[in-house]
């Protein structure tokens, strides 16, 4: 499993969808987060949706917690980056 | 007013839906085509109704593809899953029947029909049997001619013991009686969102069974917002199947629509058994099928013909009095074949919105042309 090294990142899902459903399953952990769609997210898939952590509950704790509920769930990260531009 | 044309369109839509589209209408954007706010609402109200239905109907958020009609999703489940051997019923509406008549003239299929009339356990029979060599069954849950419900669970254990796949046509039972995609079993189950479900005209969708795993051809390609760079549509559901700006706001509304179904309840069989009562000992009028094998087994709907009136002139007198009925083929000439009504009837369906006092008023009228004839 890929440890999450930044503190503000960014989930890239496949599509919006999945960013929703994702949004859901973090918010009901308690770890609430934003669909972007932002320059990270179109270097992994050309036009997607990415899901990033808010600011006050982005720590890298959260970060690796949420990546694990995702992929639990059957939901395919495509890829982990940082919100630099957020 | 009196509208009995809920097998159509169910009648009225609520001020909750009318509003749930109101505002939807005023916020969205085009659905996950930007990260600018009206983008992202729009987005969210389609992921909030993928939520409802697929709470509503027992499947995942993501295996809910939402559709313009049911018409739609049919064509999408037919034409992207089903070839070969297709098994059909005696009873089929044309959204069912035209599609796989399309594949057979396009060399594409081999028809095989089984009579869906009789007990349930003759239509099981009858089923299974015709299940030999086949690839996929595409059959009608609830008849929009004469109400019968075709015994889903049943029916589709013994296709599955047969390796077919199950396409169901819900159109007519989807917010009239409980319906599970899980528990049921089937495939793939097409809704429409606007008929017992009250949501908005021009809104379905397709559900999709979370174990069925096929994948299916797409009938309709274009934009969907992700991977813009490739040449294929997405494999990812539900956008493999949906190309194209989706109506958010109107799916807003068929959320609410789904919600406001589970507070009300499903509606009982007071109305119908009262009209079905009625128009069977009625002097001049015939009852076509009507709910003989129990009303468990039917949605609200009654296909009757009064002697000597044709039934387009009696639906114009009704209409001329304020009581919308539908007379003619209902878009089901198998289904008038199977029942003997080659000249088409008036039918009557009853929504969950009807009051008893309503179907008085219909009765009377309808006896009074029942009388009238010499």
């Amino acid at each position: 499993m890929t440890i999450c090294m930044n503190t503000n990142c960014i989930f890239v899902l496949s599509s919006v969808t999945y960013v929703m459903k994702a949004e859901r399953l973090l918010a009901s952990a308690g770890i609430y987060s934003t669909p972007v769609k932002t320059g990270e997210v179109a270097k992994v898939r050309g036009c997607g949706y990415g899901l990033a952590l808010n600011d006050s509950g982005s720590n890298m704790v959260n970060c690796n917690k949420a990546k694990a509920i995702i992929e639990r769930n059957g939901i395919n990260i495509l890829g982990v980056t940082e919100a630099k531009d957020r | 007013m009196i509208y009995f044309d809920n097998a159509a369109t169910g009648f009225p839509k609520s001020g909750r839906v009318l509003a749930a589209m109101t505002k939807a209408y005023g916020l969205c954007g085009n659905p996950g085509r930007s990260g600018h706010a009206p983008a992202i609402y729009a987005a969210e109200k389609l992921y909030e109704c993928r939520e409802t239905l697929a709470a509503f109907f027992g499947t995942a958020p993501e295996r809910v593809i939402l559709t313009p009609s049911a018409t739609i999703a049919l064509n999408m489940a037919i034409k992207g899953f089903a070839q070969n051997k297709v098994v059909t019923s005696s009873v089929e509406h044309n959204a069912v029947f035209r599609p796989l008549y399309s594949m057979w003239q396009r060399g594409r299929a081999d028809l095989s029909f089984f009579d869906a009339g009789g007990t349930d356990e003759q239509i099981v029979q009858r089923f299974t049997a015709s299940l030999e060599g086949a690839y996929t069954a595409v059959f009608i849950h609830a008849s929009n001619v004469n109400g019968r419900i075709l015994p889903l669970r049943e029916m589709v254990t013994e296709a599955h013991k047969s390796g077919v796949t199950t396409i169901i046509d819900a159109s007519q039972s989807a917010g009239h009686i409980n319906l599970s995609v899980k528990d049921s079993g089937a495939d793939i189950i097409c809704i429409a969102g606007h008929k017992g479900l009250y949501g908005p005209l021009g809104t379905g969708a397709m559900l999709i069974n979370p174990s069925f795993d096929m994948f299916a051809e797409t009938i309709i390609e274009g934009g969907t917002g992700i991977r813009s760079l490739d040449s294929e549509m997405p494999e990812e559901y539900p956008e493999h199947f949906e190309a194209g700006t989706m109506n958010a706001p109107a799916f807003a509304a068929l959320a609410e629509a789904v919600r406001e179904t589970e507070e009300e309840g499903l509606g009982d069989d007071r109305i119908f058994a009262k009209l079905y009562e009625s128009l069977k000992s009625m002097k001049n009028v015939t009852v076509h099928g009507g709910p003989e094998y129990g009303y468990d087994k039917y949605v609200p709907v009654l296909l009757f013909n009064i002697r000597k009136r044709n039934c387009d002139e009696a639906m114009t007198y009704l209409a001329a009095r304020g009581i919308c009925v539908r007379s003619g083929f209902h878009c089901a000439p198998l289904a008038h074949k199977a029942l003997g009504t080659e000249n088409g009837g008036i039918r009557v369906s009853v929504g969950r919105k009807n009051t008893l006092k309503e179907a008085d008023v219909l009765i009377d009228e309808i006896h009074r042309i029942a009388k009238s004839v010499s």
